[in-house]
């Protein structure tokens, strides 16, 4: 089987797969006789459970069928020595998205997104991961202060059938976190086909704050692009160009998903897990959200917004308060950026009986002082385009990635200025292994203030030019920095550093 | 120069002109990242030219596959474009000759039968063909009940209770959090916290002798809160 094929697109396995997908179809019909007994109002669904909302639902992507899954929370296998050692197969899998239809995946313990991980700053964790798949495969911590060994460096791979030990010192702030396949070349074939999963650093600040951390409130949104094919597996199609666009949102594996809420305050925390889209989300008819952390956690300040713009690779973590709706509202969370109600619809609130004390606060005023970078020793211009010299490339500075190069050798504990520089027609949503930065200016106007807190991605748009200010912090070793459009970025739009003493 | 003038208006009206049709033209399309045609039928000696009117996206036009009949394919590879400039290709060998715009490979791919039998598309297997999204849902937007009454606090009773001790009992009519404080002489002495609706009581002990103002107040989970309700008692 070659990577590039979906999963069970080969071998043994592809008969079984068939015989699913024949079953799955068999199932359209069914589904279709369920229908039209729903026109004829011979069947009723009392109680509003999941299985009812689906029967009620005309197709599978009827939207606000399904209700929000979350991934579960792993449990260390061991908690010695103030080390929690974890342990995950990668692995294939068929997952239920489409209601009576499986959907061959790649996944973190075979299900996707893959189980959370929840950290505690200054307790650092072991991540035995071992490789069932039959290719290469790695595990990249986005985001995370990770020696370079432990970083999912494309070289760096774990062979089938072979196991690594990952080892995350979690010495940082709390943060949004996020890990997933970082083998070299088809990054946009096995996140597309489900290696992600969240990684859920906490600390003592985000609980003197009061923010929500129980999992019933603080929760995990792994927003996501796919197109399907007949027997319900996903259908991929290269655009090495704009990068994949699907015609159906999910999130956290459901398409368009409904979420019960309690009349609580909720922790939403977004990542967009798409190989190349970007999103612009409004609650209801624009109500505000209050955005708290960004990519690199809390922000100095809680910023209020009326539409949130989220990049591939961003995470952007918001509270929402339910407590003045009565039980039975539903807000509708929307990308207004969508070119089609698949594409508009994320993700539906129905609040629920439930509620009463709040142990969990609003922050208002100073969350956080970010650390003082010291001046910047270098400035460099990376000009992102595209390249047809040897087949369809994207480039950073007119290169494309070499393993055996390394582009820049800053000192440890400097900082420099890069300046990404994007004259092409694509957004470019830049991200820098290991070290975070924070954006220092762009050319299309003001920085939004909840972009000047800590970030590891910025997505750089049509025509502009971004200027980041990357500190090079905390250790040494070869790292990579590339664009987090997936497409791209396998397509060659990814440079090496090594950060030396 | 003359001649050479000649030949290429002859060449240019070979393009155009209706009456050499079996010349192709095969359109990329922007709209499912797509050609078009996914299979033209020529002649040898014939021209396929590939046009890209309008597009958006970065599209070209490349020879696929390996040791194509005439070795001149292989090499064939059109500038990138937006929208791309037309390509033409003479095909002088019969074969079969594959195309594609190698920035949406998967998508945009095509054949050229020159002077072949045209091979009928394959029928393909339900895990290729596209099961579209064509949801077309109405979606509200919000159908929200916000909550913007007060809860309202009724039936407020209190008596004494054994041990320096004081029983409150009242009605609330949502889900709310009641506090009931004790006060003498302006200051608080005792308070309690009650959460429910419907009748809830409270005992609040540890009061001294004397006679104490007890107030209530209601806050409901959105916050709106009632107004006080006050009466006294006296603690024996």
């Amino acid at each position: 089987m070659t990577p590039q094929q979906p999963p069970f697109g080969a071998g043994s396995n592809r008969r079984d797969f068939m015989r699913n997908g024949f079953s799955s179809l068999a199932l359209v019909c069914t589904f279709a006789a369920q229908s039209s007994l729903k026109g004829a109002e011979i069947t009723r669904s009392t109680a509003p459970t999941s299985a009812g909302r689906r029967f009620k639902a005309a197709t599978p992507f009827t939207p606000f069928s399904r209700d929000l899954p979350i991934p579960p929370t792993l449990s260390p296998v061991s908690t010695r020595q103030g080390v929690d050692v974890y342990a995950m197969d990668i692995q294939e899998g068929l997952t239920e998205i489409l209601p009576g239809f499986e959907t061959p995946i790649y996944g973190y313990e075979g299900i996707y997104p893959g189980p959370t991980i929840r950290a505690r700053k200054g307790r650092p964790t072991i991540v035995r991961q071992t490789n069932k798949l039959s290719f290469d495969s790695n595990v990249h911590l986005h985001g995370g202060y990770v020696p370079s060994a432990h970083d999912g460096h494309p070289m760096d791979v774990i062979l089938p059938g072979k196991s690594f030990d990952y080892t995350y010192p979690n010495d940082q702030d709390a943060a949004y976190l996020w890990y997933h396949d970082h083998a070299h070349g088809r990054t946009a074939h096995t996140l597309y086909y489900g290696l992600v999963g969240s990684y859920l650093l906490s600390d003592d600040r985000e609980e003197e704050l009061g923010l929500p951390t129980d999992p019933e409130f603080d929760i995990p949104l792994t927003i996501a692009d796919h197109a399907f094919n007949k027997d319900g597996s996903f259908r991929y199609s290269e655009n090495v160009d704009l990068g994949f666009r699907g015609d159906t949102i999910l999130v956290n594996g459901a398409v368009s998903p409904r979420m019960a809420v309690k009349r609580r305050l909720y922790r939403l925390r977004l990542l967009n897990a798409s190989n190349a889209r970007s999103y612009t989300l409004k609650l209801g008819n624009g109500r505000t959200l209050l955005q708290v952390a960004s990519d690199g956690g809390l922000l100095e300040q809680p910023v209020l917004r009326s539409t949130v713009l989220i990049h591939p690779a961003e995470r952007i973590e918001l509270l929402v308060d339910f407590r003045g709706f009565r039980p039975g509202s539903e807000i509708v969370l929307q990308n207004i950026d969508g070119e089609s109600a698949g594409t508009r619809n994320v993700l539906r609130f129905d609040v629920e009986r439930g509620g009463g004390a709040e142990e969990f606060k609003v922050p208002r005023g100073r969350m956080r002082t970010i650390e003082k970078l010291p001046a910047p020793n270098a400035s460099r211009r990376w000009d992102l385009s595209l390249a047809t010299a040897s087949g369809v490339q994207w480039r950073i500075a007119d290169r494309g990635y070499d393993p055996e190069r390394i582009d820049v050798r800053p000192r440890l504990g400097t900082s420099e200025l890069w300046q990404w520089h994007n004259p092409s027609n694509r957004i470019h949503p830049m991200h820098l292994h290991g070290m975070l930065f924070r954006i220092v200016e762009r050319s299309s106007g003001v920085i939004h203030p909840a972009d000047r807190s800590w970030k590891d991605t910025v997505g750089v748009l049509a025509g502009e030019t971004v200027t980041v200010q990357p500190w090079f912090v905390p250790y040494t070793g070869r790292y990579v920095f590339h664009c987090h459009a997936l497409e791209h970025g396998d397509k060659a739009m990814m440079l090496q550093l090594e950060v030396e003493r | 120069m003359k001649r050479a003038l000649a030949g290429a208006v002859l060449a240019f009206g070979a393009l155009a002109s209706p009456a050499w049709a079996e010349n192709q033209v095969v359109t990329g399309l922007d709209v499912g990242l797509k050609w078009d045609k996914e299979a033209v039928s020529i002649q040898p000696g014939e021209t396929v030219t590939w046009t890209f009117p309008g597009t958006q996206q970065a599209h070209h036009v490349a020879g696929n596959g390996s040791e194509p009949a005439d070795p001149a394919w292989a090499s064939f590879n059109s500038p990138l474009g937006v929208p791309a400039p037309d390509a033409s290709f003479t095909f002088a060998t019969p074969g079969v000759y594959r195309y594609v715009c190698t920035v949406h490979s998967s998508s945009m791919v095509g054949t050229v039968y020159v002077g072949t039998a045209v091979t009928p598309p394959a029928l393909l297997p339900p895990n290729q063909q596209p099961f579209e999204n064509q949801d077309a849902s109405p979606v509200t937007l919000e159908k929200v009940d916000e909550d913007k009454a007060k809860p309202r606090l009724t039936s407020v009773s209190v008596r004494r209770a054994s041990g320096h001790a004081v029983r409150v009992r009242f009605r609330v009519d949502e889900e709310s959090t009641v506090q009931v404080r004790l006060t003498r002489g302006g200051r608080t002495i005792k308070t309690a916290t009650v959460e429910g609706t419907g009748t809830r009581s409270v005992t609040v002990r540890g009061a001294r002798p004397g006679r104490y103002r007890v107030e209530l107040r209601a806050t409901d989970i959105a916050g709106n809160r009632s107004p006080l309700k006050r009466t006294t008692i006296t603690v024996r």
